[in-house]
């Protein structure tokens, strides 16, 4: 990569930019600027994101959210009372972040979060959906498939209480991990699997090692498939029978009851898990559109209880055609070892 | 219209309530669940936040955003453009004006109930009081030198008790973050308890510091070329003139200089921005890291303040730039650390007097190197003082120490004071009986 030149970039973006054209360089810079980025769904999660990505110099961020403005003012940074008045969420938000960093373009489109998978003009020439609210899972999976079908990569999280999750989909990606060469025969090429793929029921049983929120998520997306409708706390019975037979040989089952009946009473946004969670996303956003740099592949799990983010690849592959499985480089034998196995960092 | 915003109803701080009100599995020692912890929290907690720049901002936010609401920052610092890529609560009409009073502003209007008070000014100029008043201090960083005075701060706060362990009622807790590019840090200070970040110090690399030699005769590197014309050249031919960063012709002066030895010698890669680089030092920094390091930080002084979840022990390091990899590590106190610990100690025989005493500390590989002119004192008596008392105090260097202190302890605290330390360092001396 030939060393960054400021004098390529314009003297604003060069002076307002400059801090962090010292981390990545013009290249990844000028890349952020020509990517086109969607936010389903604004909450807590998503004011982190975008404040991220929108400092990093996305050029197009799009929030789709109508809910009253009113609702989040003086609990989520990016809304003030002052500013909310009659607008949408989207409205109030895009106004404080466009503010934020002139030199992008933050809009705000119309509609309700939960149409979006239905909307053909938000999804139009977007690169990445990132969908963040408390969306019921049939829907995210229906919005992963519709951002494919417009051609984009798809991201989903959500911060609840003391923890929360984050999933990427980046279809077919290659990058050039950092501190290699740079040369053709150095990428490394992720086949990612959509959310649907990765919230079907198992077909084998889960390793040992997987977190409990991935059971909530699967007995969750199992039983809205069953009932046909999103779910809510009075459904948590039928939920906890469901994970008894899914997960009942797991060491991790008590963790996920407590997990499930959180999740399903619907616990609200931490700001600062949030922002741990923010940070991770606008990373990932960074090396999806640059093709710098290893992306998540493919779920993280967080709780600030023992400051643990947990990687897991899944469904956990373990043959050709399975998801994760890296191609080309001589990466690939020890990237495909490292996708196998959960890892863990902590986050205290 | 009209702002409907529950302020501290339980609806508004639900998210804090389920945290702070409910016993689990997870919980730190002695924790009691209920909602004292809030009203603590809201009312009789007083936070303070050490800058207002990347890390600030986002801690600040993070702070009010968690139910904090007395909250006090301090920066000297004013708004640049360069800041404007992170630091997110300023917007380019604020450049110039003061950091920690713009971004009080911003968080008062945001979260309803939040109390931040601004203080715009040095950490050196506040008296010992001021910080005294905190529950937990948060720092929000860039430089060592800064860390090494906050920590000298609030370890001079701790006391001991006979036995040399540390009253914890005194323990003046510090969170400490850092960050460059996709790194990072979050660590916990319990002065007494933890390492303080004296006793750390050897976790970081030494400084950036060239050889003249290599400057003035064999550069190989840009940044020789770059230091060249900063350090030497400007001496040699603008040696009445002080350097100034932020001046532009200063560094365009210093640029074409270096531009013109790189030549010189064949040395490819000094640009203006390398030259900005090197001469101003500049951190590399982006958002979301600092987002991330803020977060964890803000995190760790709620969990010191209301033990909902066991705090981190005690130095998390973070990297963000392949995936995400984070290690904790417990790093041990110094024993001997002359900032937190219960005193460095200095043997001496029975019969050494005052003045053998300070040649001693004088001489001490770690002592030595942090005093230059030391006064000595012993509980509240003033044993040689240095300035308007050095004449009335000046004979008890000739005397026998032992003269000068209490009883026969084993080891006598004495408290060193110096214009070279930022707060008093703690020496224990052992007399010893020449027979021994």
């Amino acid at each position: 990569m030939s060393p960054a030149r400021a004098d390529e970039l314009k003297d604003e973006e060069a002076a307002v930019y400059d801090r962090q054209l010292r981390v990545w360089g013009v290249e990844v810079q000028r890349k952020l600027t020509a990517a086109r980025v969607l936010l389903v769904g604004f909450g807590k999660l998503a004011a982190e994101a975008t404040k991220n990505i929108t400092l990093a110099g996305v050029g197009h961020v799009t929030l789709l959210d109508d809910t009253p403005a009113a609702q989040l003012a003086g609990h989520n940074f990016l809304v003030t009372p002052a500013a909310a008045g009659e607008h949408t969420a989207a409205q109030a938000a895009a106004a404080t972040l466009q503010a934020m960093n002139p030199l992008v373009k933050v809009s705000a489109a119309a509609g309700p979060a939960a149409a979006a998978a239905a909307s053909a003009d938000a999804l139009a020439g977007q690169d990445l959906v990132i969908a963040t609210g408390a969306m019921p899972l049939g829907q995210l999976q229906q919005l992963n498939a519709a951002a494919r079908r417009a051609g984009a990569s798809f991201m989903a999280g959500g911060a609840s209480g003391p923890g929360g999750w984050f999933f990427v989909d980046l279809r077919q990606h290659s990058y050039v991990p950092k501190g290699s060469a740079g040369a053709d025969s150095d990428k490394v090429t992720l086949q990612y699997s959509a959310l649907a793929e990765v919230l079907a029921p198992p077909a084998a049983p889960l390793p040992a090692t997987t977190h409990a929120m991935y059971y909530v998520l699967l007995v969750c997306a199992a039983l809205e498939q069953q009932l046909q409708r999103p779910l809510t706390a009075a459904d948590l019975p039928a939920a906890q029978q469901q994970l008894q037979q899914l997960a009942a040989a797991s060491p991790q089952l008590a963790a996920a009851q407590q997990q499930l009946a959180a999740h399903l009473a619907g616990a609200a946004e931490f700001a600062p898990v949030a922002a741990v969670l923010g940070g991770i996303i606008a990373n990932n956003v960074v090396a999806a559109v640059s093709g710098s740099g290893a992306p998540l592949n493919n779920m993280l799990f967080y709780s600030l209880l023992d400051g643990r983010a947990i990687v897991e690849t899944q469904p956990a592959g373990d043959g050709a055609g399975q998801p994760g499985k890296a191609a080309g480089g001589a990466a690939a034998g020890s990237q495909q070892q490292q996708q196998q196995q959960a890892h863990e960092v902590v986050i205290d | 219209m009209e702002d409907t915003t529950p302020t501290n109803s339980s609806e508004r701080w639900i998210d804090i309530d389920k945290l702070l009100t409910r016993n689990g599995n997870l919980v730190g020692p002695g924790f009691e669940p209920g909602p004292e912890l809030r009203d603590f929290l809201q009312q009789d907690c007083k936070v303070l936040c050490i800058g207002a720049g990347g890390l600030g901002c986002e801690i600040l936010k993070d702070l009010a955003l968690s139910g904090f609401v007395n909250i006090d920052v301090i920066d000297m610092d004013t708004i640049d453009v360069s800041n404007l890529n992170r630091q997110f609560l300023f917007r380019l009409q604020d450049v110039g004006k003061p950091k920690a009073v713009v971004a009080a502003e911003r968080i008062n209007a945001r979260v309803p109930g939040a109390n931040v008070t601004a203080h715009f000014g040095r950490i050196e100029d506040m008296p010992l009081q001021f910080y005294q008043e905190f529950t937990v201090i948060v720092l929000g960083l860039d430089s060592l030198e800064a860390r090494r005075y906050m920590n000298s701060i609030a370890c001079s706060l701790l006391e001991f008790d006979e036995e040399g362990n540390p009253d914890m009622s005194t323990i003046k807790p510090l969170v400490d973050g850092g960050t460059e590019g996709f790194k990072g840090h979050a660590r916990v200070i319990l002065p007494g308890v933890t390492p303080c970040f004296e006793c750390t110090l050897w976790l970081f690399p030494p400084q950036t510091k060239f050889p003249l030699c290599t400057l003035a005769e064999t550069p190989r590197t840009p940044a020789h070329c770059i230091e060249y014309a900063h350090l030497i050249l400007w001496s040699q031919q603008r040696s009445h003139e002080e350097f100034d960063t932020d001046d532009e012709e200063h560094m365009q002066w210093v640029y074409s200089n270096a531009l013109a030895r790189a030549k010189q010698y064949g040395i490819e890669g000094v640009t203006f921005q390398l030259t900005q680089g090197v001469v101003k030092n500049i951190i590399p920094a982006i958002a979301s890291t600092n987002a991330i390091v803020s977060a964890a930080c803000v995190l760790e002084a709620l969990k010191l303040i209301t033990m909902c979840s066991t705090g981190l022990n005690n130095y998390m390091m973070y990297t963000g730039s392949q995936g995400i990899y984070t290690h904790t590590v417990a790093y041990e106190r110094d024993p001997q650390c002359p900032v937190c610990s219960a005193g460095v100690e200095v043997v001496a025989p029975a019969d050494t007097t005052l003045q053998q005493v300070i040649d001693l500390m004088l001489a001490h590989p770690q002592l030595g190197k942090m005093l230059a002119h030391p006064s000595v004192s012993y509980g509240s008596k003033q044993l040689y003082a240095r300035g308007i008392y050095e004449e009335d105090s000046r004979p008890n260097l000739a005397k026998p120490v032992r003269e000068l202190l209490e009883g026969d302890e084993p080891a006598a605290l004495l408290t060193v004071n110096d214009k070279k330390l930022s707060a008093s360092l703690r020496v224990r001396l052992r007399l010893k009986e020449p027979q021994q």
